[in-house]
């Protein structure tokens, strides 16, 4: 089930219902939600829910194996446990015939062709997000900094919660579990304005990404038949789609979060608006990226110590941070890159300028400011290239023919009336973006610079038929296939 | 929450009466404008055989309205909407071959049917509507952003200026007739062309096909099928089914006049590939139908000929 389809549609007010109805019993509301949350996942699969039933019973038991245990060795055991065994179902699904491949492709070099059987296996939906939220319970019951809950229907509530539990935000136990313990109730304004953050996450799915999609795919599938500066545009319409795809997907999820009752973490800060690629790295996939600086970086030292520390652990990171997005060199390749941008900025101790908003006292930002946005923005599209691409080699190539003579030609778009539309929309969600910079979305700063109900209504009525008009072809959400 | 769910009732209410109005604007607008040109005598309509093969500026008084894939439903659409208002219309040609009665999935594809409901429903009637609703229901529930999304072209096309188009003959300039040969011989997936599946007839083709019937019938019209040009490869092609149809029209159909011309022989390079004729092939068979007045062709059919050599230099 999508958000953006007729069966959340139904599903959604439904579950909305039943809810409140339940909501004087603290109990009941955590079952409807499971339930609910339950029906959501095996709507792809039944299949699914076994997994994600076995994954929230090993973390629920070890939280409490290890409060009942103080023996360091045991407590180390049982974390052990829970990280083995979560991070190798995550392996086996996603990366088992990536390795296997390459290890076919290793043993070729001696000469040999290995005959090996690939297993057909269906990536269970989520996998890595609902991974990363039960370890994330795992680590910090070991580490005292959260109590092992007994609550066995809010820690499965909190592992299958439907709004994140198939593309984030990854939430922290810390963060969300403590908010099933507590009755819920129903807050208007609370309601209201996650309504308002589905419709700006529905317009960035559907009418951003969704067509950004179109041209991109295009583009991309066929880059031999264009010239070098339409593969730029192809470049960015991918930067878009992803941006569009995932936050979109992010806003729906908190604002449909909001709704129930429920407060989750902010998961994208206007990214394309940063200044420089450590602040870029701030505002995308903030509930991965805090995840992976949690658990992996400060563990292994963080930015503490010499160069060559610094060196290793941001690499490290960001190795990790793309190999966690797919299991194919390129996205091992698109974090590479993106350590490279960031290591200048560690190694001279800049990766901490640009901590305030953009232009945050000012209407408009200063010719300076710009100019850092695009420079980042160029980078981070660069980037992007690897990440869209088959394989690595279609990357060099595709990048090869942007710096070709071909760049100086004009554009030769297939469908120019798309293209136009389609950067209409662009333009019209970065100035809408950048008004509500300093909001969690754009629509809490229209609902308290547009006094008058009949203006905010006529805007969001407007929104409202430009995504049902833009409904392109349905596109999958990209972050589903990690 | 009561106010909750009234203001979003109150919000979705004002936003269908928004959609509403939109629809009906754009309704009005469509049916206000005409399609055709009042000169207009003959008229050929179908799928992409038409629409390849018959060069309208060739033809006098004609217009060529084919569209690829255009299920009947469509061409009825079409020409119930044109006979309406144009009372110059004599002849109507429909493209009638194997592909067209067999089950094709133009008209049950849910993706097209969308696509046709957000441009044709300004020509239908509650019997059209509730036919399309009554074999895909969730496809036609579905379809407002498909509709919306029209709705934008026309406004888009009205501020440019240019007409919505109905269909038109197409200058096919395609040449893989060596192409489709080697993947006949092969058994494979022709591009541009899907040979049918089976030779189940297609119920919603043939209600379709009769309405149209009907309707030539009420407004006075002469309606003729007409078998197009196509290579004799494909003719003789056991899954193209050609004997199944000619035995379906004799049993069904021999009431509404079949002009066969399947079977006229040309230069290879008059045909883009088994079943549409390139530029080349198009402007030849239109002038052949031109200089012959269509009168040989309607005689001829009298005498109930099915092969006839055509030469063009």
């Amino acid at each position: 089930m999508i958000f953006n389809s007729i069966d959340f549609a139904i599903f959604l007010p439904i579950v909305f219902i039943i809810y409140w109805l339940v909501n004087k019993n603290l109990k009941l509301q955590n079952i409807v939600i499971l339930i609910a949350s339950y029906i959501f996942y095996g709507w792809w699969d039944w299949k699914f829910l076994l997994l994600i039933i076995f994954s929230s019973t090993l973390d629920y038991t070890i939280g409490i194996a290890l409060s009942k245990n103080k023996n360091e060795k045991i407590r180390k055991l049982l974390l052990f446990t829970s990280i083995t065994i979560n991070l190798g179902f995550l392996g086996f699904f996603k990366y088992y015939n990536f390795f296997l491949d390459n290890f076919v492709d290793a043993f070729s070099v001696f000469g040999s062709r290995l005959e090996v059987d690939k297993l057909n296996i269906i990536l269970p939906v989520g996998i890595s997000f609902y991974t990363f939220q039960t370890l994330s319970y795992s680590i910090d019951v070991y580490k005292n900094k959260l109590k092992p809950t007994n609550d066995i229907i809010s820690f499965f509530t909190f592992v299958s919660f439907f709004p994140q539990l198939v593309a984030g935000p990854i939430e922290r136990a810390s963060n969300l579990l403590p908010q099933f313990y507590v009755k819920r109730i129903f807050n208007y304004n609370k309601a209201i304005d996650g309504l308002r953050q589905i419709l700006w996450g529905l317009f960035k799915k559907v009418v951003i990404a969704d067509n950004c999609a179109e041209l991109a795919n295009e583009i991309f599938n066929n880059y031999n038949d264009y010239n070098g500066i339409t593969l730029i545009f192809g470049a960015i319409f991918f930067s878009f789609q992803i941006y569009g795809d995932f936050s979109g997907y992010s806003d729906i999820a908190i604002g449909t979060s909001r709704l129930f009752g429920f407060n989750l973490l902010q998961n994208f800060s206007y990214p394309y608006l940063s200044r420089d690629i450590s602040e870029f790295w701030r505002k995308w996939h903030i509930s991965l990226n805090t995840w992976f600086k949690d658990y992996l970086y400060i563990p292994l030292g963080g930015s503490k110590g010499g160069n060559f520390m610094k060196i290793r652990n941001v690499s490290i990171i960001f190795l990790v941070s793309g190999f966690w997005h797919g299991a194919n060199w390129t996205f091992i390749t698109w974090g590479a890159l993106n350590a490279l941008f960031f290591l200048p900025l560690i190694l001279s101790g800049n990766n901490r300028n640009n901590l305030d908003i953009i232009a945050e006292d000012k209407k408009y930002p200063s010719i300076r400011e710009v100019i850092q946005v695009i420079k980042t923005f160029i980078i981070t599209t660069f980037a992007w290239i690897f990440f869209r691409s088959d394989n690595v080699m279609m990357a060099y190539n595709y990048i090869n023919k942007i710096f070709s003579r071909s760049i100086f030609n004009f554009p030769n778009f297939n469908d120019k009336y798309l293209v136009l539309e389609v950067l209409t929309m662009i333009m019209l969600q970065i100035i809408i973006e950048w008004h509500g910079r300093k909001n969690n979305h754009p629509f809490e700063y229209l609902n308290e610079k547009i006094q008058t109900k009949i203006f905010r209504w006529g805007l969001y009525i407007i929104i409202a038929i430009i995504i049902l008009t833009f409904t392109g072809n349905q596109q999958e959400f990209i972050y589903f296939q990690f | 929450m009561k106010n909750l769910i009234i203001n979003l009732c109150s919000f979705l209410l004002i936003l269908t009466i928004v959609i509403t109005s939109i629809l009906t604007v754009n309704y009005l607008s469509i049916n206000y404008t005409k399609i055709i040109d009042t000169k207009t005598e003959i008229l050929f309509l179908g799928d992409s055989n038409m629409e390849c093969a018959i060069n309208d500026s060739v033809i006098l008084k004609s217009k060529n309205l084919g569209k690829s894939a255009e299920s009947y439903y469509y061409s009825y659409l079409k020409l119930k909407k044109i006979l309406e208002s144009e009372n110059s219309i004599n002849k109507v040609f429909l493209s009638f071959s194997p592909h067209n009665i067999y089950e094709n999935g133009w008209f049950l594809n849910e993706s097209n049917l969308q696509t046709g409901i957000g441009k044709y429903y300004p020509f239908m009637d509650n019997s059209d509507f509730n036919f399309v609703l009554s074999k895909k229901p969730k496809a036609v529930l579905t379809s407002l952003p498909r509709i919306l999304s029209r709705v934008k072209d026309n406004l888009i096309r009205f501020v440019v200026r240019k007409p919505i188009s109905y269909g038109g003959y197409i200058d096919l300039h395609r040449n893989i007739l060596g192409e489709v040969k080697a993947k006949l011989k092969n058994d494979e997936e022709l591009p541009f062309f899907k040979i049918p599946e089976n030779h189940e007839i297609s119920n919603e083709e043939i209600i379709y096909l009769k309405k149209i019937e009907q309707l030539c019938y009420k407004k006075n019209v002469n309606l003729y099928l007409i078998n197009l040009p196509k290579r004799k490869e494909i003719l003789n092609y056991k899954k193209y089914g050609i004997d199944n149809y000619y035995e379906y029209y004799l049993s069904n159909l021999k009431e509404i006049p079949l002009i066969d011309l399947s079977h006229i022989e040309m230069p290879d390079d008059y045909y883009g590939d088994f079943v549409h004729l390139s530029s080349k092939g198009s402007h030849c068979f239109s002038n052949f139908l031109q200089k012959n007045g269509l009168k040989s062709i309607l005689n001829d059919f009298a005498k109930k000929t099915r092969v006839r050599k055509v030469i063009c230099f």
